[in-house]
């Protein structure tokens, strides 16, 4: 799921310039949580063997109701659980390890999928691979634009 | 790809972000790579673009 800002004047704002804003006014909670109700509403129209990616960012992780508050918006729009991948990254398992373990353990309890995100980047892979029961790796970009350019040269 | 060994012999599932062209879309599939999201799968769009996307006649799985 991406999510853009739609100013007044039409013109859209990215994620990297209103998340920042939203995580130091104490609103990234309340708008990701809006978020994701909005993407369930749509996505529930969808075909049922398509699912839902949703990041969480390391201030989220803070809050300890974290966890059944997702699953609350999963209940309220009769959304499966198994239709949804959280997506975390490394920099927030380390900032909030235990705080992670165990909202990670309450979502895959209800049948949340889980993915660590931008995989190669952060600080020591494999042992955050085996933290956490991960269903999925997400490679980050710059491996991938590695292999294209192996390709090329190989005159594939 | 050292990385998808690695995912493999931990059954874990692998997605390839940024998959910008034919040619890396194409050497992952190679590789084993069974997702990947990026520009040459699909641009950004809204939800209601999204529903028409994913519809089309030629949409894969």
């Amino acid at each position: 799921m991406l999510a853009r800002w739609q100013r007044e004047d039409g013109r859209q704002i990215g994620l990297s310039q209103f998340i920042p804003v939203a995580e130091e006014c104490g609103l990234i909670g309340e708008l990701m949580l809006a978020l994701l109700e909005q993407a369930c509403i749509d996505a529930s129209a969808w075909n049922p063997a398509l699912f839902l990616s949703f990041n969480v960012s390391p201030v989220q992780l803070k809050d300890p109701w974290l966890a059944g508050k997702i699953l609350q918006v999963l209940r309220r729009r009769g959304f499966a659980p198994q239709r949804l991948t959280l997506e975390i990254t490394e920099n927030a398992l380390i900032a909030e390890p235990d705080n992670a373990r165990r909202i990670v353990t309450s979502l895959k309890n209800q049948g949340v999928l889980l993915a660590l995100d931008d995989f190669g980047t952060g600080y020591s892979s494999i042992y955050h691979l085996r933290m956490l029961p991960f269903d999925k790796l997400k490679i980050d970009r710059s491996f991938v634009e590695g292999i294209e350019r192996s390709a090329e040269r190989a005159g594939c | 790809m050292a990385l998808l060994g690695l995912a493999r012999s931990l059954d874990v599932a692998v997605i390839a972000e940024g998959v910008e062209s034919a040619a890396s879309l194409g050497t992952l599939c190679d590789l084993g790579c069974g997702e990947g999201q990026g520009y040459h799968l699909g641009r950004p769009m809204n939800a209601d673009d999204t529903a028409k996307w994913l519809d089309r006649p030629n949409a894969a799985a």
